[in-house]
C-alpha cells in the first residue's frame, strides 16, 4: 500500500512567500488573542476546581445558583461524562478570601470587640490568604477571642484550631484561620443538597502564589525546549537551518495554543505537556527532512539549494505522512474514550501533529532558502567591497 | 541457522526475559483486587519468591489520595523573631541599668529600634550588643537588623521544623508510602496515597506544634513495665540506667500493649530511637516507651530560643550542646521545677512524642539552660543537637502553615479513570498495529513485534525504577508507542526506495537500515530534548508522561532498529531467494 506514490515531485517551495506570511500571521494572531481568549485553568490562574457527583439529577442552573448565593456568581459549572452520571465540574476562579474592604471591616469590628485588651493591628498575609494576624497589647483569653471573632463575623475554618495563640513572651499575637476556598465550596454544596446526596470526587485548589509560579515555569519550559532544540540543530546540521526551525516551532506552539483560543477549553498543566510534545514531534519531522537535505546535497552535487530542499521534502514525504498518521491513530482512542483533560490532550495533540507536519514542509525550507540568500548576498558584498575601495 | 546470529539472538532473548522478570511485580500488583494490593504483606504473599519487589505504583490521580503543598509562613516567623529580640534587649538593658527611652520592634517588624536617654549608655549598649547578639548588625542610628546570612538560616530552619512536625504526624497515622518533601523555598509537599479525607489531613497537618516539658516517672516505671507480663512478638524489654522500658519497631503494636497500663497520675508516651549500625548508617526506626507524669510542668510558649552551641574549654571542649532560654515567667517556673527535681529526668515532648529526656543536674535560675547529649561521637551529637533544636523551636517560634495547593481525588473516581484511560490507550495501540501490518505487510508485522517489545520495555523500566503511573502517563504510553513507530516507518520507506532502485532483498535491507539510521538518531535526540525539559518542569502527573516518553524513545533504538534488523537478517538467511514484502 502506498499513500504517496514514488516519484512524486511537488514544488513545495513555489508559493513560499504565501505560506510563510500565513504562518507569521497565525503566530501574531494567536499572540494577540492569547491574553483575552485563553481560559486559564486553576493550575495557572489559581482558584478551586471541584468535581462532584450527585445522587440524582440536579441541573447546571441550580448548582450555579447555589454558588452565586455564597458570592461565587462567576463560577463555571459544566456537566461531565454521561448525562446519567450526574457529575459536574465546578470552577471558581481566584478570589481574594479577604479583600481590602473586608479586612478594613474586620479590623474595625475587632477593634471594637477587643477594646478592653488594647487592639494593635490586624493583618492578612497575601501569600497564604487564609490567615489573619492579630496583635493586642494585653493577653486575650481564648473564649474572648472566640466571642470577638463571632462578633466581627470572621469566616473561621471549621477545623479544630481556628484561632492560634502565637504569643511567645512579649506582645500577644494570635492568628485566625479562615475557611479555605475549597472547603467553602465543598461545604456549601453539601449544605445545600444534603451530605448523602453529594459526593466530592476531586478537589483541586491552587493558591495565588503557586499559580503564578507554575505559569512562569511553564513559559520557561517551552522557551527552554525551543532554545535547546535550535542549539542542537545548529550543532548537528547547518546554521542556515536554525532560524527556520525556530520559526517552525513558534508556529506550532501558536497553532496548538490556537486550539485553546478557539475552543475556550481549559488550559492547564497537561496543556504544557502537549506544547512540549508538539515541539518534540515537529522538530522530529524537520530533522528527518534536514537529514535528507544533507544526503541529497552529497548525492547530487551542484544542485541548487532550492532544488535540494524540494527533492528532500518529496523523497521523505511518504514517511512524513505515514508517521503523522500513526501518531494520530494512537490518539484516536483517547479522543473517543477518555474524559475531561485527556480529551483535550488528544485533540490538541492531533492539532500539534498536523501543524508540525505542515511547518516542517512549508516553514523551515523557505526560511532556510531566505537565510541562504541573505548570507550569499553578504558574502558577495564582502568580495566586491575591496574592489570598490581600490577604485576610490 | 548461521552461528553469527546466535550471539545477537541470545542478547535479545536475554533482554526480553529480563523485561518480563521486572514486569512481574507490577503485573501481580494490578491483578490483585484494589482493596488489598496496597497492603505490602498481601502483595508479597501473592508475588512469586524469585520476583523482584519493585513495582509501578498508581498515581494519586488514579488511586485516590491527598496531595497538599503546605506553605510555611516564614515571614511571620521572622517578624516574631525580631519582636522577641526586642524583648530580650529590653530586659538586658533594664538589668544592666542602662537608661533608654524605648526599645521596640519597628512597625514593619524588620528591625529593633532603640532610643537611648544619653550617649554614654548608648555606646555601652552598642559595645555589649556586638558581643552578645552577634547575629545582628547596627544600621544608621540605633536600628538593629538581623544579619542576612543568619536570617536565611533562620528561614530555612523554620521550614525544617515545620517539615519535621508534619513528618512526625504522618508517621503517627501509618499512611502507606507517603511523600513528604520540601518544595521551593517555603513549601512542603505532602502526598498521601489512598487517604481521601482532605479535611482531616489539613486539620491535623495545619495545627501548630505543642511542646511540653514533663517529668519522667522513673520511680514507677519498673513496676509498671513488670506488670505488663508476657509481651507479644516484636515487643521487647530494655533497660536504661536501671529504668525498664518497652521497645518495638511496630508503633501501633507498642501502643496497644501500653494501652491502659500506666499507673494513676502517669502516662506512657513513645520516643523514637535512631538505630545505627557500626558504620554509622541509620538502621530501622525503633520506638521505645517513656513513663511520664501526667502533669505538664512547662509549655513551649515560655521558651524564647533554642540553638546549637559548642562547649568552650573544660573537659567536654568542642562538644555540641543545645542552649535554651526562657522568658521571665518561664525562667521562674523553670527554676522552681529544676530546684525541686535535681537528679530526675525532664522529658521534652512535642506533639505527644518524646524527643529527649535529659537529667536535671542542678537548679537553673537564670532562664538559660544547657542540654548535653549522650553520645560521644561528634557528628552524631551535632545531628542530635540540630534535631532537638528543631523540636524546641517548633514550640518556641512556631512557623504557622497554610495550604498553598490541594489536589484530592476520591476513591471512586480512580478506577473509572484507569478503565477509560486503559481502553483508550489500547484502542489507539491496536489501530497503530493494524495500520502498520496492512501498510507495510511483512515489514509492518515485524514493526508490530518491535512495537509490542517496546511497550514491554517501557513497562519494565517503569517497574524497575518504581515509577508512578498517572493518567497522562497512560496517554503518554499510547502516544509514545505511536511516535516510536517512526523508526520503522523510516526504515521501511528506505527499504522500499532501495528495492525500487533495483537492489536485491539483502542489499535493500542492508542499505535501508544504514541510511535510515542518522535520521532516526537525530530526530529521536531532539524529541528527547523536549521530553527532558518536560521532566525538569513537570509536576506530578505530567512528569509521569515525560518519563514514559523518554524511556519509549530510548527503548525504540533497541526494538525498532536492532531487533527488527535481526529478524530481517535471520529470515533472509533462512530463505535467501525470497522477495521482500514491504
Amino acid at each position: 500500500m502506498e499513500i504517496i506514490k514514488p516519484g512524486t515531485n511537488i514544488d513545495f517551495l513555489a508559493k513560499r512567500r504565501t505560506f510563510v506570511t500565513v504562518s507569521i500571521a497565525v503566530i501574531l494572531l494567536v499572540l494577540a488573542l492569547l491574553p483575552v481568549r485563553v481560559n486559564l485553568g486553576v493550575d495557572f490562574a489559581g482558584g478551586t476546581e471541584i468535581e462532584v457527583k450527585f445522587a440524582e439529577a440536579v441541573g447546571v442552573d441550580r448548582i450555579r445558583e447555589t454558588m452565586g448565593s455564597i458570592g461565587f456568581s462567576g463560577a463555571s459549572v459544566q456537566q461531565i461524562g454521561d448525562a446519567t452520571e450526574n457529575a459536574y465540574l465546578i470552577r471558581v476562579g481566584q478570589v481574594a478570601l479577604v479583600g481590602e474592604a473586608e479586612l478594613a471591616q474586620y479590623r474595625q469590628a475587632l477593634e471594637r470587640e477587643l477594646s478592653a485588651y488594647g487592639f494593635v493591628s490586624l493583618e492578612s498575609n497575601p501569600a497564604t490568604g487564609d490567615l489573619l494576624d492579630l496583635r493586642t497589647e494585653r493577653e486575650v483569653p481564648m473564649a474572648e477571642l472566640q466571642r470577638a471573632a463571632r462578633g466581627a463575623s470572621l469566616p473561621l475554618t471549621s477545623r479544630d484550631e481556628p484561632i492560634r495563640n502565637l504569643t511567645r513572651g512579649g506582645q500577644p499575637s494570635y492568628q485566625f484561620v479562615l475557611q479555605g476556598l475549597s472547603d467553602k465550596v465543598a461545604g456549601t454544596l453539601t449544605d445545600a443538597f444534603g451530605e448523602d446526596k453529594v459526593e466530592v470526587r476531586r478537589v483541586e485548589f491552587v493558591g495565588p502564589q503557586v499559580g503564578k509560579q507554575l505559569r512562569n515555569r511553564g513559559i520557561m519550559a517551552v522557551l527552554l525546549s525551543m532554545a535547546a532544540i535550535v542549539l542542537y540543530v545548529l550543532f548537528r546540521f547547518d546554521v542556515r537551518f536554525a532560524p527556520g526551525t525556530l520559526l517552525a516551532l513558534l508556529h506550532d506552539v501558536a497553532v496548538v495554543m490556537g486550539y485553546w483560543v478557539v475552543t475556550g477549553r481549559e488550559f492547564n498543566l497537561t496543556s504544557i505537556a502537549v506544547l512540549l510534545t508538539t515541539v518534540g514531534y515537529s522538530v522530529n519531522d524537520t530533522v528527518v527532512i534536514f537529514d535528507r537535505v544533507r544526503e541529497v546535497a552529497t548525492r547530487r552535487k551542484g544542485l541548487s539549494l532550492y532544488d535540494t530542499i524540494n527533492t528532500a521534502i518529496n523523497e521523505s514525504l511518504s514517511r512524513t505522512i505515514v508517521t503523522g498518521l500513526t501518531t494520530i491513530l494512537s490518539l484516536v482512542g483517547l479522543m473517543i474514550f477518555a474524559r475531561g483533560s485527556l480529551f483535550d490532550f488528544a485533540a490538541a495533540m492531533i492539532v500539534g501533529v498536523i501543524s508540525g507536519t505542515y511547518s516542517s514542509i512549508y516553514v523551515t525550507g523557505p526560511i532556510a532558502l531566505w537565510v541562504d540568500a541573505r548570507l550569499q548576498k553578504r558574502e558577495a558584498a564582502r568580495k566586491v567591497d575591496p574592489a570598490k575601495a581600490a577604485h576610490a | 541457522m548461521e552461528s553469527r546470529y546466535i550471539g545477537r539472538i541470545a542478547f535479545v532473548v536475554f533482554v526480553v526475559l529480563a523485561a518480563v522478570y521486572f514486569v512481574v511485580p507490577t503485573f501481580v500488583y494490578f491483578s490483585l483486587p484494589a482493596e488489598t494490593r496496597n497492603d505490602q504483606e498481601a502483595f508479597e504473599a501473592a508475588l512469586p519468591s524469585w520476583a523482584p519487589k519493585k513495582r509501578m505504583t498508581l498515581g494519586l490521580d488514579l488511586q485516590g489520595g491527598v496531595h497538599l503543598v503546605m506553605g510555611v509562613d516564614v515571614d511571620k516567623a521572622v517578624r516574631d523573631r525580631v519582636e522577641r529580640r526586642a524583648d530580650e534587649m529590653r530586659s538586658w538593658a533594664e538589668k544592666e541599668g542602662l537608661k533608654f527611652a524605648s526599645i521596640r520592634a519597628t512597625d514593619a517588624r524588620d528591625a529593633v529600634q532603640i532610643t537611648f536617654a544619653n550617649e554614654e549608655d548608648a555606646s555601652a549598649f552598642r559595645t555589649a550588643a556586638a558581643s552578645y547578639w552577634g547575629d545582628m548588625r547596627r544600621m544608621g542610628g540605633d536600628r538593629w537588623v538581623f544579619d542576612p546570612v543568619y536570617l536565611q538560616q533562620f528561614r530555612e530552619s523554620a521550614v525544617d521544623q515545620a517539615l519535621r512536625t508534619i513528618r512526625d504526624r504522618i508517621d503517627k497515622w501509618g499512611v502507606t508510602e507517603p511523600t513528604i518533601a520540601k518544595r521551593g523555598s517555603d513549601g512542603i509537599l505532602v502526598q498521601l496515597p489512598g487517604f481521601t479525607d482532605p479535611q482531616r489531613a489539613k486539620e491535623l497537618l495545619g495545627r501548630t506544634a505543642q511542646l511540653e516539658f514533663r517529668l519522667v516517672a522513673d520511680a514507677e516505671a519498673n513496676e509498671a513495665i513488670a506488670k505488663i507480663g508476657t509481651l507479644p512478638e516484636g515487643v521487647t524489654r530494655g533497660h536504661d540506667g536501671g529504668q525498664a522500658y518497652l521497645q518495638s519497631t511496630d508503633r501501633k503494636l507498642l501502643e496497644q500493649v501500653l494501652e491502659g497500663k500506666a499507673p494513676e497520675g502517669t502516662v506512657f508516651l513513645l520516643g523514637r530511637v535512631e538505630q545505627r549500625d557500626p558504620s554509622g548508617m541509620p538502621g530501622p526506626v525503633v520506638y521505645r516507651s517513656y513513663l511520664l507524669k501526667s502533669k505538664v510542668e512547662l509549655t513551649g510558649d515560655r521558651l524564647t530560643d533554642a540553638r546549637v552551641a559548642v562547649e568552650q574549654g573544660g573537659l567536654g571542649s568542642g562538644r555540641p550542646y543545645v542552649a535554651i532560654s526562657f522568658d521571665r515567667e518561664g525562667a521562674r517556673q523553670f527554676a522552681d521545677l529544676t530546684g525541686a527535681n535535681v537528679g530526675k529526668r525532664l522529658a521534652i515532648v512535642l506533639d505527644d512524642m518524646v524527643s529527649s529526656a535529659p537529667v536535671i543536674n542542678q537548679k537553673i535560675s537564670e532562664g538559660n539552660a544547657q542540654i548535653t547529649l549522650g553520645t560521644q561521637n561528634y557528628n552524631q551529637a551535632l545531628e542530635e543537637a540540630n534535631d532537638l533544636v528543631l523540636v524546641l523551636r517548633s514550640g518556641a517560634l512556631p512557623a504557622p502553615v497554610s495550604i498553598f495547593e490541594e489536589r484530592t481525588v476520591g476513591a471512586s473516581l480512580g478506577p473509572e479513570l484507569v478503565r477509560s484511560g486503559t481502553t483508550a490507550a489500547v484502542v489507539g495501540m491496536l489501530l497503530v498495529m493494524a495500520f502498520m501490518a496492512v501498510y507495510y505487510r511483512r515489514q509492518g508485522v515485524i514493526a508490530v513485534v518491535a512495537f509490542v517489545l517496546n511497550g514491554l520495555l517501557i513497562l519494565a523500566a517503569l517497574s524497575m525504577v518504581g515509577a508512578t503511573l498517572t493518567l497522562p502517563g497512560i496517554a503518554g504510553f499510547a502516544l509514545t508507542l505511536g511516535m516510536a513507530v517512526d523508526a520503522n516507518v523510516l526504515i521501511s520507506e528506505r527499504i522500499r526506495e532501495e528495492l525500487r532502485a533495483g537492489r536485491t532483498a539483502k542489499a535493500a535491507i542492508h542499505e535501508g537500515y544504514k541510511k535510515a539510521f542518522t535520521a532516526i538518531f537525530d530526530s529521536n535526540v531532539t524529541t528527547l530534548v523536549a521530553a527532558f525539559v518536560l521532566l525538569q518542569y513537570g509536576t506530578g502527573p505530567v512528569r509521569g508522561f515525560a518519563v514514559t516518553l523518554s524511556i519509549g524513545i530510548i527503548a525504540s533504538f533497541f526494538t525498532a532498529v536492532f531487533v527488527t534488523r535481526l529478524i530481517n537478517e535471520v529470515m533472509l538467511a533462512r530463505a535467501p531467494q525470497a522477495t521482500l514484502s514491504v
